[in-house]
This record gives C-alpha cells, sequence and structure tokens, in this order.
C-alpha cells in the first residue's frame, strides 16, 4: 500500500511513493480474510509458472482504481480473494506484491528466486561500469 | 466443499468444519455440533451468551474478537471459557457459533 499511487482513510485521501499503480482504499470489515490458494501463472521475480502456493490473507484494504498500462499479475487466486477476487501478485521489475502471505518453508522457492534475482543484478552491474560509477557517485540505479 | 449433516440437514463447512455461510446457522446446528466439541447435554445459558455474543461481534465487525475481549466482554475468565468450551474458545465456540475459522496472521 505504501508503494501504490494514494490510499484512502474515511474522507481522508493521501499521496503514497507511486510506484504500483493503484490507489487503495481501508474499509471498516476485513475485505479478505481466510487461507488462500493461489497458482503461478505469469513469470515473477520468487516462483516458477506452475507453482501452487498455501497462504494466507487478512486485509481492511481494498483496491479502489487501478492507473491506465498494463497489469503484471502473476497469481490466480483459486482460493481467496487477492486483488480483485480472480487475481493477486502485481509485479513491476522486482517487485512483487501480493495480499497473500506465505511461510516461508511451505514454498522455499522464493529463496532461490531471491538469489537468483541478486545474482542476475551483480553480473548485470560487473558487465555495466558506468552504472557502478553512477551508483557511486550518488545516483539512483535502475534495479529491472 | 466438505458437507456435515447435523440434526438432518447438510451444512457446506470447510475442511476443518467450521461453517461456510453465518445465516445458515440455527440453534439446532449449535446443539446438534455440541457433542463432537465435547460438550453432554443440552447448551446452557452460559453457552448461549458466548454464542450469541460472537455472533453479533462477528456480524458487526467481520471477525471474531480476540479472546481477551471475549473474557472482558462477557465476564468470564479463560478457565471457565474452556470449561463450558472444552475444545477452546476460537475452535469450539466459533464453531458452535456459525463463524468462519478465526485464521490469524501469525
Amino acid at each position: 500500500m505504501y508503494l501504490g499511487e494514494s490510499l484512502t482513510v474515511g474522507d481522508k485521501h493521501y499521496p503514497m511513493v507511486g510506484f504500483l499503480p493503484i490507489a487503495f482504499g481501508m474499509e471498516k470489515r476485513p475485505q479478505g480474510h481466510g487461507y488462500t490458494l493461489l497458482d503461478v501463472e505469469r513469470e515473477n521475480p520468487f516462483f516458477p509458472v506452475g507453482t501452487e502456493l498455501k497462504g494466507h490473507e487478512f486485509h481492511y484494504s481494498r483496491i479502489l482504481s487501478w492507473k491506465e498500462g498494463e497489469r503484471h499479475l502473476a497469481f490466480r487466486v483459486k482460493r481467496g480473494i487477492g486483488m480483485d477476487g480472480k487475481r493477486d501478485g502485481l509485479c513491476r521489475k522486482n517487485v512483487l506484491a501480493t495480499f497473500t502471505h506465505l511461510h516461508a518453508l511451505g514454498t522455499p522457492q522464493w529463496a532461490e528466486g531471491l538469489i537468483g534475482r541478486a545474482r542476475r543484478y551483480h553480473t548485470g552491474r560487473q558487465d555495466d561500469a558506468p552504472s557502478v560509477m553512477h551508483l557511486q557517485s550518488g545516483h539512483p540505479e535502475e534495479c529491472s | 466443499m466438505p458437507q456435515i449433516e447435523l440434526a438432518g440437514k447438510t451444512y457446506d463447512v470447510d475442511e476443518d468444519g467450521f461453517l461456510q455461510e453465518l445465516d445458515k446457522w440455527n440453534e439446532e446446528f449449535a446443539q446438534a455440533y455440541a457433542k463432537t466439541e465435547g460438550i453432554e447435554g443440552p447448551l446452557t445459558e452460559e453457552h448461549w451468551k458466548l454464542i450469541h455474543y460472537l455472533r453479533n461481534y462477528f456480524q458487526q465487525f467481520g471477525i471474531a474478537p480476540m479472546i481477551r475481549k471475549v473474557c472482558k466482554d462477557n465476564g468470564m475468565d479463560l478457565k471457565k471459557l474452556y470449561e463450558l468450551f472444552p475444545t477452546g474458545p476460537a475452535k469450539g465456540t466459533c464453531k458452535l457459533a456459525g463463524l468462519s475459522k478465526p485464521t490469524g496472521c501469525v
């Protein structure tokens, strides 16, 4: 939610970071609560396509609107609510945002995915010396 | 989806036996389910007090109350809750009250 476009609580509206193309709203009653079952259907940084994820969600927030543009949602919801009742797991660059949370040992593939991404990033830096110099001189570096 | 038959009626439940729809609940359901939760004989006034309290709270807030709140609001300590519902307030009482399983984040 912090990475979204905005957060609405009651009649107040707060701008957020704006990295994810979502306006969130907080509700008084849970918008999703209980065990979840998801199928990984699209590429994402952490879980191979075809993996089944068993998790849990408990959130009072819901999505009020999406910004125009492509939405890369990696998970299909078989049980639970997720982002819209059908999908969860929004990806952008190296970020995977999901209402479902998982037990680290229940689906350990995330660890391999994380290391794989770190390795790829490291290799990319070695191949691309100027970006290292940018980083050292204080400029933010793109990390897709 | 699993089903359970109680007092001649069939109910949709989850894999742990919790009723899926709050409004399908009735008092016969609670009474018939009581035996499987370790309660012998008819439910007492204290049992019904807790069951109705949980249902009212759930209808208002969409979740089951924290256990400390259950005790405080009903003037009962945890020991008393376990005397009334031997399988525990989260499992036994919520199940008889027709609430969905009170899953937590941790």
